[in-house]
């Protein structure tokens, strides 16, 4: 029996997102892009002489992630190293070697991945992000497969005649009518979404974290009620302020650096609210294990705070952990407030 | 063509030069690539033609307006109002592009599948973490493996050994099952 001829080859790119996985297909005369999660799959097709124009952006995310897991493996290696100098910790040291060993992996493999990047395909309805393109190599390999199949349904366009084209084809009036559109949507969300209200949020956002970080180291070595409520109420603003970011920000410019912030500023208070709770009720067990019980949620947090965390590996470990992500946080936060701030109030 | 961070157009000199250029505004690293397709986006969609003294035929579905072709797929003369070019010069009319996308006749229209063999490997698989839940899942991925084994699968290039490993490893499960009752009873 003949076999079917293949109608779609792989093209490179690949993204793991909403539990499943984005691909793209080289197809006879158009593009495939495929999100499956294993039990269906669904398609967009991009024609060859349909795709107006392919934009591809170099991101950030690959530099911050790669930021972030080397800070994790600087943490969790050093105290691996302080803690196998101590002949009763060597167990909690080798499996923070294991861990540091498992982030060093992962650091070696972002290396080889490279920048990161997003792409965008144009047609005359359509707008669509290729998610399977997330890495820079990706998108240029994209490239160098995609321009000729192109090319070869529409011809090609040399550089030279794109500027005069563009002034006279009514092509461009159509898509600088959009354009303004589109600006025009951006004040609007601008205006219904004050963008001094975001900023203010985002400031209150990232200065209560570095706030928190501070009373957090300061407690380390003076553990009072007043440090500890200070630590926590500092978290609180700074989950209450995330909340208001993210309701509040508006389309505007350096908008989605801050907003990825503030999803991981909440992600980080909720887990920091979590391991607190744990770490209490962790505390509340051994004491009940020792016959002396605590019903009382005040005299549990009393305890709590009048713990010394330098006494107890686990808790200096959980406590250096916080403060160096909520400065990780913090500091770039700060910064990209201040920069949001000056731009918008240059703009006006 | 705009910047995808600030929204700002591009300026035309930064636009096809097969590098990533900074944008003017907002400094992000873009390249931008545009098609000839771009400049024929903004004219004007052709009009179909009146039939004008009974010379020519009309279209099926606006008999006073002038066919320019027939449907590949039932043959109706067609006006440039009701013609959809499909892949590869090929012509259908509406009634015929609504009815293969419904009947699933033509693969180029379809923007959905089921992926029955990812199914049954699931149920023959993951139920195995409690596998209490066999008892159930392993007759099903079996009776899944079996009736969809010809039905149509993933569009782009897939083998069937998922429906194979899911028929064997739900086989292994109730075989399981069968000999565990029997013992229990004997």
């Amino acid at each position: 029996m003949a076999r079917k001829p293949k109608l779609y080859t792989r093209l490179p790119g690949v993204t793991y997102k909403n539990f499943g996985k984005h691909t793209l297909w080289k197809g006879p005369d158009h593009l495939l892009l495929m999100y499956s999660n294993g039990m269906s799959e669904d398609y967009k097709r991009f024609y060859y002489k349909d795709i107006l124009g392919i934009v591809t952006r170099k991101t950030a995310s690959g530099t911050v992630v790669l930021l972030v897991i080397l800070s994790l493996f600087l943490l969790t290696a050093g105290f691996s190293w302080h803690l196998s100098r101590l002949v009763d910790y060597l167990p909690g040291a080798v499996f923070l070697g294991i861990t540091a060993a498992v982030f060093f992996i992962y650091l070696i493999a972002l290396l080889i991945k490279g920048p990161s990047c997003e792409c965008r395909i144009i047609t005359a309805v359509q707008d669509e992000t290729l998610r399977a393109v997330s890495l820079m190599k990706h998108a240029r390999k994209l490239m160098t497969a995609l321009k000729p199949l192109i090319v070869s349904a529409q011809g090609s366009m040399s550089a030279d005649a794109v500027p005069q084209a563009l002034e006279t084809l009514d092509g461009l009036k159509h898509s600088r009518e959009k354009g303004r559109t589109i600006l025009k949507q951006s004040e609007l969300a601008g205006k219904v979404t004050n963008p001094r209200i975001a900023n203010m949020f985002n400031t209150a956002l990232h200065g209560s974290l570095l706030f928190f970080a501070v009373t957090v180291a300061a407690s380390l070595s003076q553990r009072t009620l007043l440090l500890v409520s200070l630590a926590y109420i500092f978290l609180f603003t700074a989950g209450l302020s995330s909340a208001g970011v993210l309701t509040t920000q508006g389309p505007h410019r350096s908008a989605p650096a801050l907003k990825k912030l503030a999803w991981t500023g909440m992600a980080f208070v909720l887990a920091a609210f979590i391991q607190s709770y744990g770490e209490m009720l962790v505390l509340f067990m051994v004491k009940s294990f020792k016959g002396q019980i605590t019903m009382d949620q005040f005299d549990m947090f009393r305890q709590y705070y009048s713990l010394k965390p330098l006494d107890y590996s686990v808790v200096t470990v959980m406590e250096s952990v916080k403060i160096g992500a909520a400065a990780l946080l913090g500091i770039p936060g700060v910064l990209l407030t201040v920069i949001h701030g000056r731009s918008h109030h240059e703009s006006h | 063509m705009d910047c995808p961070r600030c929204h700002t157009p591009l300026a035309p000199a930064n636009i096809n030069t097969d590098r990533f250029e900074r944008c003017p505004s907002c400094g992000a690293h873009v390249r931008a690539d545009l098609f000839p397709a771009a400049f024929s986006a903004g004219k004007k969609t052709e009009t179909a033609e009146k039939v004008i003294d009974g010379s020519g035929s009309g279209c099926f579905y606006h008999p006073d307006k002038k066919a320019v072709v027939h449907c590949g797929s039932c043959g109706r003369f067609l006006c440039a109002l009701c013609d959809v070019e499909l892949s590869a010069g090929e012509h259908i009319c509406f009634s015929c592009l609504e009815t293969g996308k419904k009947k699933k006749k033509r693969v180029d229209l379809e923007h959905h599948r089921t992926l029955y063999d990812g199914i049954a490997l699931r149920l023959a698989t993951i139920p195995l973490l409690i596998f209490w839940f066999t008892l159930i899942t392993a007759p099903v991925a079996l009776y899944m493996s079996i009736r969809y084994y010809r039905a149509p699968g993933s569009i782009i290039p897939r083998t069937r050994v998922r429906f194979i490993a899911a028929g064997i490893l739900s086989a292994c499960q109730i075989a399981g099952w069968i000999a565990g009752i029997y013992m229990i009873a004997t």
